[in-house]
């Protein structure tokens, strides 16, 4: 294209080449040219002081150039040790942060194993403490058992009445039998329970008791219960009693018998004593054996 | 021999004063001092061509520095004050990289 053509070099050329070949002042070889025509003109003087000047500027200028870096470079590796110092620094503080958590973690491992075992042991001793409080009379129960009516004898005569002997030998022939809870007129028979005679009444619990007397106890093998009641020493000496003074006796077997809790007053605490070191896990130790 | 002294005397000036450089113009400072150094050996070149004019040398120097230093300025201004140092540079490390070879083959002949 004649477009091309006309174009100066200058403007055609790679930007690199150009800068390559005009690495020298154009103006260095223009001067030249010009001298080359009049060669009579010679520097003078002053253009030397001149160049001699700028070559000290230039002296100073690289002088100062290369102070001034190298104060900053003390700054700026002043501020880089510093950097460093904090990084391990900070290095520090998460190691020793990592410690803690590592600590805190164990310590946090054995509180739940120790919260583990209480929660274990809390478990047995309320189940140790439910059976105890049912076989002990002071929670309710209910199950399958044996339900005996005694009346006092039709002749009247006071040897007729059912005394508390009675009822107590009554009470422990069915333990015998193996009764897990009894209880007497819907008050529960507990083991700080007494039956005794007050005047007329028979009492337990604090409770007096008017005949006939409804037995009611509740045991696992309730249908041989009434044979063993029988079989037991202190059983069949009620029966011979309640014979020999015609006092009605009438048993029954019944599918669900509900006994209420005794009375929460009789848990009053009446013996207690320090517990020393030794002592300390003993009677734990023996409710949870059995 | 002139040029050599005045170098040596501006240098220990430089080192003796330790002229604090004001913080605005510490940025110029590197790139006026690579402007410097092409307009230097371009004229060591010329000199060893032959052609080298005291007025033509102490222009380029003055001007160099100065545009250098100027667009550099204008960069700062524009936000591209680093793109264009780096351009300024490549141009004058190109530049200085001929010279030199030039001068090595003056001195060498190789």
């Amino acid at each position: 294209m004649p477009e091309t053509q006309e174009l100066p070099e200058r403007v055609t050329m790679p930007l690199l080449t150009l800068i390559t070949q005009q690495a020298l002042d154009e103006d260095y070889q223009h001067v030249a040219e010009r001298r080359a025509g009049q060669p009579a003109s010679a520097s003078g003087g002053t253009g030397h002081r001149l160049t001699a000047v700028v070559v000290v500027l230039f002296g100073v200028l690289l002088a100062v150039a290369g102070v001034q870096t190298a104060r900053n470079a003390d700054v700026a590796s002043a501020g880089r040790d510093q950097l460093i110092d904090r990084i391990n620094d900070r290095r520090d503080t998460q190691a020793s942060f990592e410690q803690q958590v590592a600590e805190l973690r164990t310590a946090n491992a054995e509180a739940e194993q120790a919260s583990q075992d209480l929660g274990a042991r809390l478990d047995s001793v309320t189940r140790t403490r439910n059976r105890l409080m049912q076989t002990t009379g002071f929670a309710p129960m209910s199950g399958a058992g044996v339900r005996i009516v005694v009346d006092d004898g039709p002749s009247g005569d006071r040897d007729a009445m059912v005394q508390d002997d009675d009822l107590a030998l009554l009470v422990n022939g069915l333990l015998e039998a193996g009764a897990r809870g009894v209880s007497v007129n819907g008050q529960r028979w507990t083991a700080l329970s007494a039956l005794r005679n007050s005047g007329e009444a028979i009492r337990i619990n604090d409770v007096s008791l008017s005949p006939p007397y409804t037995v009611e106890a509740v045991g696992d093998d309730y249908l041989a219960m009434q044979a063993d009641l029988a079989e037991s020493t202190s059983g069949s000496r009620f029966l011979d009693v309640a014979a020999d003074f015609g006092m009605p006796v009438a048993m029954d077997n019944v599918e669900s018998i509900e006994l209420p809790a005794a009375p929460q007053r009789m848990l009053a605490l009446h013996n207690a004593r320090e517990l020393t070191d030794t002592q300390q896990r003993q009677p734990m130790d023996k409710e949870d054996r059995s | 021999m002139i040029a050599a002294l005045g170098l040596l005397v501006g240098i220990v000036l430089g080192l003796i004063f330790r002229p604090d450089v004001p913080v605005g113009l510490e940025l110029y400072l590197p790139i006026a001092v690579v402007a410097a150094l092409d307009a230097v050996f371009g004229g060591l070149r010329a000199y060893l061509d032959g052609i080298f004019d005291d007025k033509v040398f102490v222009v380029s120097f003055l001007s160099n520095v100065l545009i250098a230093a100027g667009i550099v300025y204008l960069g700062d201004k524009l936000g591209v004050g680093g793109q264009l140092s780096t351009g300024v540079i490549v141009v004058l490390g190109i530049r200085i990289f001929s010279n030199l070879a030039a001068i090595r083959r003056h001195l060498f002949h190789a």
